[in-house]
């Protein structure tokens, strides 16, 4: 069996597809697009855009009351990566709603926040969003809180 | 095209390894990820969702911890012996499944990594004579992960160039000052973070064309993964980082490989890995 040509066609045929599902959508063609989305998303699903094109110029916590009143972040200081990581998917999946002027959370996400708070203990209670934005990016450290409550049903 | 045997062994010793360090990385939270998970039940449409989300489509949490265990014993096993077809298939099921389940806790390393075992499956196919299917499959695979390594960072490098902190070397900065990341005090510093930015962006726009050359191989293969264990650190995503240290391996050639494992079989006392 000779395997000479099929295998470097293959791995540039595959490769191609993977490239036109993973690189900005306005560099590709949108039947290329489509063929790329049919053919990876199944099995070979990624993305490569941590912190790209930019890194986001606002922060995020999500924050609750505790029983004296106070708001205080929600599970962001967990010593577990993992969970500290869903947190703060939330965080910018509700984030994400406020910018497109949003503030009642998409279903999925006010499920899982939801479920954060019952594993927290904490009550059903207010939620908000805390961001805290960049204004100048020379200067990072300098940065303007906005506040957002949040709606989850 | 051919493949390199003893790269793919080292390959696949520390990609057994990472595979084990993740799993047993997940028990102390295995409750909040799989038991009552916090991420809600999500089943994307189309026919392989019944391969890579079995749990999640059959409503099964309580699967979801055998799974892990299954997948420790897998990697554990193929650390210390040769593992076949059958074992590499489980583990890449057993891998996607668990990031389909637990998917507000996913990253670019669970990602990578699930693409990566899908194509360990054709590697642990055994050697066969030259020609042979067998070999064709191996090699086929052994340029898989390759290519989608190279991929990985040009296509992050061509995100990067479209975006505007990037190339005016203020992005390191702005994450560093995110509380959620460390170490905000490297902020404080702005030619630092500059020439940070700028090397990040040099490397991954160059590493897609460097790691074909012998003589830049070595040194664009250590600034990478300075690069990763520096994310894994500082970023909060270990995972990631060692998920790039181990894929990156496969891009040694034959000798180099040859070298690690020499190195490695001394400090063992024994002549190879598995």
């Amino acid at each position: 069996m000779r395997l000479r040509w099929p295998i470097p066609l293959l791995v540039a045929g595959h490769t191609a597809l993977l490239a036109a599902y993973t690189l900005p959508a306005d560099l590709v063609p949108l039947r290329t697009r489509a063929l790329a989305i049919a053919y990876v998303r199944p099995l070979f699903h990624q993305q490569w855009r941590l912190f790209a094109p930019d890194p986001p110029l606002c922060s995020c916590q999500l924050q609750v009351t505790d029983a004296n009143g106070r708001w205080v972040g929600l599970g962001e200081d967990h010593p577990h990566y993992l969970y500290r990581r869903m947190v703060r998917g939330m965080a910018w999946n509700a984030q994400r709603g406020v910018v497109e002027g949003h503030t009642r959370v998409e279903p999925v996400i006010a499920e899982a926040i939801g479920r954060l708070l019952r594993d927290q203990g904490s009550s059903v209670g207010p939620v908000r969003l805390v961001e805290r934005c960049i204004t100048d990016p020379e200067r990072p450290h300098q940065r303007e809180e906005r506040i957002t409550p949040l709606v989850l049903r | 095209m051919t493949a390199a045997p003893t790269t793919i062994r080292l390959f696949r010793f520390a990609l057994h390894l990472w595979m084990l360090g993740f799993l047993l990385s997940v028990l102390p939270v295995l409750d909040v990820l799989y038991i009552e998970p916090l991420s809600p039940r999500w089943v994307p449409p189309g026919p392989f969702a019944r391969i890579t989300h079995t749990i999640g489509a059959a409503s099964m949490a309580m699967a979801s911890p055998v799974m892990v265990a299954v997948g420790i014993v897998l990697a554990l096993v193929g650390l210390f012996r040769r593992s076949g077809v059958i074992a590499a298939l489980v583990l890449w099921w057993v891998q996607i499944n668990l990031m389909g389940q637990a998917w507000l806790a996913g990253s670019g390393g669970q990602q990578l990594m699930a693409v990566v075992l899908f194509w360990n499956i054709g590697l642990s196919v055994a050697e066969g004579s030259p020609g042979s299917w067998r070999n064709g499959l191996r090699t086929l695979s052994f340029w898989m992960i390759r290519s989608q390594l190279v991929l990985a960072y040009a296509v992050t490098a061509v995100h990067k160039l479209t975006g505007v902190l990037w190339p005016s070397g203020d992005a390191i900065g702005v994450v560093l000052t995110d509380e959620a990341f460390a170490p905000s005090l490297v902020a404080n510093w702005p030619v630092l973070c500059h020439l940070v930015t700028w090397a990040v962006l040099v490397l991954q726009c160059t590493i897609p064309f460097a790691l074909w050359w012998r003589r830049t191989r070595v040194a664009w293969l250590l600034a990478a993964m300075a690069f990763h264990l520096a994310t894994a650190i500082w970023l909060d995503i270990p995972e990631m980082g060692f998920a790039f240290c181990v894929v990156l391996l496969i891009q040694l050639s034959e000798a180099e490989g040859q070298w690690i494992m020499n190195r490695l079989g001394q400090a063992r006392g024994t002549p190879s890995l598995p």
